[in-house]
């Protein structure tokens, strides 16, 4: 299915006093049936705000919606009633947050926590229930007799596990994952990501990853998103990204990585600060940070950039960078 | 070689628990030569923030010795160690929770002064304050501003011109740009070498992230539950890892590469409890090529090539 999940033209504003922060600022986006997308930006770009309003379970207010579709499935999310929505909510569409630690319900035990939604989703008894939920914590990798522990008696990696049982329990289509590993250490981070690989292959459900390690996306992702003040700037293939990156926000955001395998004195830095979100800048939002900007980048807004046929970045100068970087 | 500015011997550290006794630190040795940096790494709960702190006296260590120059700090009155600390500063992990937010930029950088410099003018003071600022890069016109009115980067500027403002010759960077995204991280990083070089400052980095330490340090120091597994320098340790913790760990890292897909070490379960470790090498229950000898005794540091290994394994061979 090509139109499996496709945004359009999201636009998303928090309304603070007499401040109106632009989150999302005319977002367009497709997911593939069977893809993982990564969503790649820092802190503030918008990309969890995308992954809420995705779901509806944006706080509103101070949220608000003003304007865009949400397309899951040839439905529009945004004119469904609060009944179809729940539906869709857990069954179809699955959310990991951040922090394992916070994210589970600390007076009920974890068995219970997954078997709330399968008796939520599907028409089963308590006791299929409870069997089912056994049979996730050992999909996951947890045994089944740990099913009656409450969350405190895991570790921070176990309870990402059980998060993730809890979030596919019933088989959604798609998985949205909001930083699952940032909280963790990285052998840990290790394991769960192996766990989530292994898991996108047995149920060829959709991903969208969000995080800013570009390392995890490279390994789990097919394809990019590049976020920066609510929009995306370029887009493409993992491999067209991170060979063949074309927009400089791209190229700044892989040069400021520390490189292991690189010995490097200074890291480059990208100069300036990310954008104010009350007051994004005209033009292309990262002109006043680009190296190259020119006089239009200031007042036009550049276009996507069409460089083959999943690849676009948002440059006037795409096309030439990608000249320059073959010679 | 010069002196080292720093060494730490046999330094341990024991919590009491109502399950028995915690092995924060257990039997730690190290030096750092002055305007050098170590980098300690480990995973969450291995003791590396407590070494950090016992340096400091912000823990009292249950054993062993720090020696600051040649002198054991630990045996230090509490007025001499008032003095000591002007030399030994700590940044702290979390920008967003180690400043007080009801302080403004300029009463948070002049705190650190009004301790330790009674007498001092506030003209003097005010000088000195206006000079930190510039030093860490943090604009003058945010000298009234408060910590909430601030990202990241520059909340932690803050906690090191606290910190820089004593002129102290040696910091604990405990986690310092964990909280920050990459982007401000690197901004952070280049701006603690500059520091480094221009003060002639002596670092301990301790972070998780062996990346960001790869690049700022001359050693690196690989703790596993209370125990040093592996040192070398910062190059050797990438090229050429020997414990099978380090293995691990460095293979764990997500490389920002589609093509090249390491063969990952994946360690099974969780790092074991601190509390009563069992006998012999601590890393032993994650280990794929422990030994019998592994759980009876506890590996001894050794020479081993350019690397300080303490692992039965890789040491094997030199007996």
């Amino acid at each position: 299915m090509k139109d499996f999940l496709r945004i359009e033209d999201l636009t998303v504003e928090y309304h603070s006093g007499r401040r109106h922060v632009h989150a999302v600022n005319g977002l367009d986006l497709q997911v593939g049936e069977g893809e993982a997308l990564g969503f790649v930006g820092e802190t503030g770009a918008g990309k969890t705000t995308t992954a809420l309003s995705i779901l509806r379970i944006l706080p509103n207010p101070p949220a608000k919606v003003l304007g865009g579709k949400v397309i899951f499935k040839y439905k529009d999310l945004f004119t469904l009633s609060d009944k179809e929505m729940r539906a869709i909510r857990g069954e179809e569409i699955a959310m990991i947050f951040q922090d394992p630690m916070t994210s589970l319900d600390p007076v009920k035990t974890v068995g219970d926590q997954i078997c709330e939604m399968i008796l939520l989703h599907e028409h089963c008894s308590k006791k299929e229930a409870w069997e089912k939920a056994g049979d996730m914590l050992e999909t996951v990798g947890i045994d089944r007799e740990r099913a009656g522990e409450y969350p405190h008696q895991f570790s921070g990696g176990m309870k990402q596990r059980v998060v993730i049982a809890i979030a596919l329990s019933c088989r959604p289509s798609l998985l949205i994952a909001d930083e699952p590993t940032t909280a963790l250490d990285v052998t840990i981070q290790a394991q769960i990501l192996e766990l989530m690989k292994e898991l996108k292959k047995k149920y060829q459900s959709s991903m969208i990853m969000i995080t800013h390690d570009l390392g995890i996306v490279a390994e789990i992702c097919d394809n990019v998103a590049i976020m920066y003040a609510g929009s995306v700037l370029e887009y493409g293939s993992v491999f067209d990204i991170y060979k063949d990156p074309r927009h400089f926000y791209t190229k700044a955001l892989f040069d400021s990585i520390p490189d292991v395998s690189r010995n490097q004195d200074r890291l480059k830095v990208i100069s300036g600060l990310a954008p104010d979100p009350t007051d994004i800048p005209s033009g292309c939002p990262f002109h006043p940070r680009c190296p190259r900007c020119m006089d239009r980048c200031r007042t036009e807004k550049p276009e996507a950039v069409h460089l083959n046929d999943t690849h676009w970045a948002k440059c006037f100068l795409a096309e030439e960078e990608g000249r320059g970087s073959h010679e | 070689m010069s002196e080292p500015l720093l060494e730490v011997r046999h330094l341990k550290k024991y919590f009491q628990t109502k399950k028995g006794l915690l092995y924060a630190v257990d039997d730690v040795n190290f030096s750092i030569e002055e305007g050098k940096t170590l980098g300690l790494v480990g995973e969450s709960g291995c003791g590396k923030s407590t070494t950090g702190r016992l340096i400091l006296r912000l823990h009292e260590a249950t054993a062993g010795e720090v020696l600051y120059r040649g002198r054991n700090i630990l045996e230090l009155s509490p007025r001499e160690m008032r003095e000591m600390r002007q030399k030994m500063q700590i940044v702290f992990q979390d920008p967003y929770s180690s400043l007080n937010p009801r302080m403004s930029v300029r009463s948070l950088i002049e705190e650190s002064l009004l301790q330790r410099s009674r007498g001092m003018s506030s003209a003097e003071r005010e000088k000195r304050v206006l000079a930190a600022m510039d030093l860490v890069g943090l604009e003058r016109r945010l000298e009234h501003s408060y910590p909430h009115e601030l990202d990241g980067g520059r909340r932690q500027r803050i906690g090191i011109a606290r910190a820089l403002i004593l002129e102290p010759e040696f910091v604990v960077l405990d986690e310092p740009v964990s909280a920050l995204d990459v982007c401000v991280q690197a901004q952070i990083l280049n701006l603690l070498m500059d520091l480094q070089k221009e003060m002639k400052l002596t670092y301990l980095f301790i972070s998780h992230n062996l990346s960001v330490v790869k690049h700022i340090s001359d050693q690196i120091a690989v703790m596993y539950l209370g125990k040093l597994v592996e040192m070398a320098d910062h190059e050797t340790i990438f090229e050429d890892p020997k414990h099978p913790y380090t293995k691990a760990l460095l293979s764990a890292i997500p490389v920002p590469d589609p093509t090249k897909h390491p063969d990952r070490i994946i360690l099974e379960g969780d790092v074991t409890s601190p509390i009563n470790p069992p006998p012999g090498c601590r890393f032993r229950t994650r280990c794929r090529q422990a030994m019998p000898v592994c759980a009876e005794t506890c590996p001894e540091l050794m020479q081993n090539g350019n690397s300080i290994v303490a692992c039965h394994l890789c040491n094997g061979g030199q007996k």
